[in-house]
């Protein structure tokens, strides 16, 4: 019977793509814990970096700094963190669903719009649409201060020159490794209760980091060499904290995303073979039996002619 | 004193020290406990740690800019 041989090798594939996606599945896991990690290692600089905004906030200097000068809206730009690689259920579509309503929302037109691309899948979906991209990243494991600092220069210079009046950041934001969400915040124009609320989020309320007190206000500082100068070097800086919290969220749902993806699609593999061992049992059954009534069958034919 | 020197990825420094000299904007300066509340912005430079018994260690850490908080708790330095 043909359908026995078919049946099998369809169980041997079957098998064998379980054992694809469980492997993709472990390897996610390890990734994630990594980059869960890496989440804690940018606390104390984040603390540290929103404290010092503390001192200088409510100074005139702040107040008048380019970067965080609000205009009306013209030009938009939007930094977009996907994944490199698919496979990882809705994680990137949900990403660039939330940007492209966001921009409908904004109601700006198409080519009032530019594209910082993190990851292959954004700068695909976004040069399909024929949006200008301003500049493309792939997507990597090690997440450096280089490059965050590149994404910030690259933004914040043409914020602060005027070519855009508003710069976003969208990213799957981590809630569990089940859950993720797509969020889009605004890096430029900086917003210091933005910032203090995602300090706040990042800041560990127990443990290693969370020991310093802010020593209040009030107290009297000496600014050096000018508070214009210190605002050049710590705004920047601020922006990063945005950007590297952005990037290290995206990498932990990317790895959760995937990871249960490849878990619900193991677990359908598993049950796919267990529905095809069985009808190939069925169909051996019924060869069997088939053969058994064939030979009974001629063994009566003998038998009635012996007679 | 609490130091923290502090990349956005990376905490290269973090404890009680004696001292801490530091390439500021105005000139090096050394910080000493109950230094008063100051906010510089770094040259590029070397930051020295001391710890709190001179014999224990000294640590140096190469900058190129960065920013350095003194307040009645410490010293913080974001690079």
């Amino acid at each position: 019977m043909a359908g026995l041989k078919a049946i099998k090798t369809k169980i041997r594939s079957m098998e064998k793509s379980r054992q694809v996606t469980r492997a993709m599945e472990a390897v996610s896991a390890v990734k994630m814990r990594k980059a869960q990690l890496r989440a804690l290692s940018g606390r104390p600089y984040a603390k540290a970096a929103a404290s010092i905004l503390a001192r200088v906030s409510g100074t005139y200097a702040l107040a008048h700094h380019p970067l965080v000068a609000v205009r009306p809206l013209t030009k938009a730009l939007y930094i977009v963190i996907t994944s490199d690689k698919g496979l990882a259920g809705a994680l990137n579509s949900a990403v660039l669903r939330g940007v492209s309503a966001d921009i409908a929302g904004s109601g700006l037109a198409r080519e009032d719009v530019s594209v910082i691309a993190v990851g292959k899948k954004a700068h695909d979906f976004f040069a399909a649409r024929g949006v200008r991209i301003e500049a493309f990243h792939p997507q990597t494991d090690e997440i450096t201060s280089e490059n965050i600092a590149l994404l910030v220069r690259e933004a914040g210079q043409q914020f602060g020159a005027g070519a855009f009046d508003v710069v976003k950041i969208a990213y799957q934001n981590f809630l569990s490794t089940f859950e993720q969400r797509p969020v889009i915040h605004t890096i430029f124009p900086l917003s210091l209760v933005e910032l203090q609320k995602l300090v706040a989020d990042i800041v560990p309320v127990r443990g290693k980091f969370s020991k310093r007190a802010s020593s209040g206000n009030g107290v009297f500082y000496n600014i050096e060499p000018s508070e214009e100068e210190v605002l050049t070097e710590i705004l920047p800086r601020l922006a990063g904290i945005f950007v590297y919290h952005a990037l290290l969220e995206s990498q932990a749902s990317e790895h959760s995303a995937r990871m249960v993806a490849m878990k619900s699609a193991s677990d359908k593999a598993g049950d796919l073979k267990r529905e095809l061992t069985l009808q190939f049992n069925k169909a051996r059954q019924a060869v069997i039996t088939r053969e058994v009534s064939e030979i009974t069958g001629g063994m009566e034919a003998l038998a009635d002619k012996a007679i | 004193m609490h130091v923290i020197i502090a990349k956005v990825d990376e905490v290269f420094f973090e404890g009680e020290a004696g001292s801490v000299t530091a390439p500021g904007a105005e000139g090096e300066m050394t910080l000493l406990p109950r230094h008063m509340p100051l906010i510089t912005t770094l040259k590029k430079g070397i930051i020295t740690v001391r710890d709190v018994k001179p014999s224990e260690g000294v640590h140096k850490f190469p900058v190129t800019g960065g920013i350095l908080e003194v307040d009645r708790y410490g010293v913080t330095v974001i690079l």
